[in-house]
């Protein structure tokens, strides 16, 4: 049973890879509803609405005893996916989280924070300025959630199987990249052995 | 993510509408009002004392009660909010405390979210960017000003 786990930056394309990957390789792609889940499970549904507040908007100010029943929750849910097998777990701390389990790929996209402004200022009409605004917001938002709950930094490379930066590569040249690298893991990490994921 | 509805719904406050078009720059599903909660009740089964949170969010399965910071206002909700945990102890419900983020929503451009709050820096702002394009236009269109001689 393969499983991926994306994490991305804002702006980076992520999202967009993430369910290029799920059409090629007829993965379940799942984003809001592990966080949804993890807070409900963990007894603290305002966790949910903390994680997707990047831009601070919603006053969510999780406690300590939040964030730790938030912590265990979330890997009973993250577990319960994996199990089901050929998912896409677009999260940031996937990676962190199932770090040992040998059956899941990890990803990580990312851009220049430049870039990544012009395509929200693109995305959203807004200026590049308030763009790259909420580009520091969201990273900072994310930044710290790892490391807080973790206690790892989300841009560390050991966490991940491939990094992927969208400067160059295009979003169908890095699910493509993404499905040779699931269908040669399926194939036991043997490049003699390449075999497509059933 | 489900794309939450858009709805012809008549606000209280301002500050229900702002949270909602946050709401909806998040993709977060929200229903308005929609379960009043009986607080207490006569001798004869009649509600004496009521309470209907301003939101319920059915993806995080949660109720959110907004309030301004007035602190005589925080009171009173908060002793609603624990009469609600002891009566319906399953119901999620969250108090939040509406700060000021008129200047964080003009940090990131999102006028349209701090319009809602009437009267604000965000309108502010907007003039001002207003008038400063307007002056910048107007700068354009000015005459040259001639050239001083050098008087060396």
């Amino acid at each position: 049973m393969v499983a991926i786990t994306l994490s991305r930056q804002i702006g980076s394309l992520g999202d967009e890879i993430a369910s290029a990957v799920g059409a090629l390789l007829g993965f379940r792609v799942i984003c809001r509803e592990l966080i949804n889940q993890a807070a409900a499970a963990a007894g603290y549904p305002e966790m949910a609405l903390a994680l997707i507040d990047d831009f601070g908007l919603l006053g969510m100010r999780p406690s300590k005893r939040c964030c730790a029943s938030f912590a265990a929750a979330e890997r009973e849910v993250y577990l319960q996916f994996i199990d089901q097998g050929h998912v896409v777990l677009v999260c940031g701390d996937g990676a962190v989280m199932l770090q040992e389990l040998p059956d899941v790929l990890h990803i990580r996209i990312i851009a220049p924070a430049n870039l990544r402004a012009q395509r929200l200022a693109a995305q959203h009409k807004i200026s590049v300025a308030a763009a790259l605004a909420r580009v520091e917001a969201s990273d900072r938002a994310r930044r710290v959630f790892i490391r807080k709950q973790h206690r790892t930094c989300w841009d560390d490379p050991h966490l991940y199987d491939l990094i992927i930066n969208t400067d160059k590569v295009t979003v169908p040249d890095a699910a493509a990249l993404i499905c040779a690298a699931v269908n040669r893991f399926a194939g036991a990490g043997s490049p003699q052995e390449e075999r497509h994921v059933d | 993510m489900t794309e939450p509805k858009q709805r012809n719904v008549k606000f209280v406050h301002p500050i229900e509408e702002a949270f909602v078009k946050i709401l909806n720059f998040y993709g977060i599903a929200w229903e308005y009002e929609p379960k009043t909660f009986a607080l207490s009740r006569d001798e004869n089964g009649v509600i004496t004392e009521a309470f209907t949170p301003d939101f319920f969010l059915p993806e995080q399965n949660m109720f959110i009660e907004l309030t301004t910071l007035r602190p005589q206002l925080i009171r009173h909700k908060n002793r609603k909010l624990r009469r609600i945990k002891e009566l319906y102890p399953e119901v999620n419900i969250k108090l939040l405390k509406r700060s000021d983020l008129r200047d964080l929503m003009i940090k990131y451009e999102m006028y349209d979210l701090a319009e809602p709050i009437t009267g604000t820096a965000a309108q502010a702002a907007s003039a001002q960017q207003s008038q400063q394009v307007a002056s910048a236009d107007a700068a354009l269109e000015e005459p040259d000003v001639p050239e001083q001689k050098d008087e060396q």
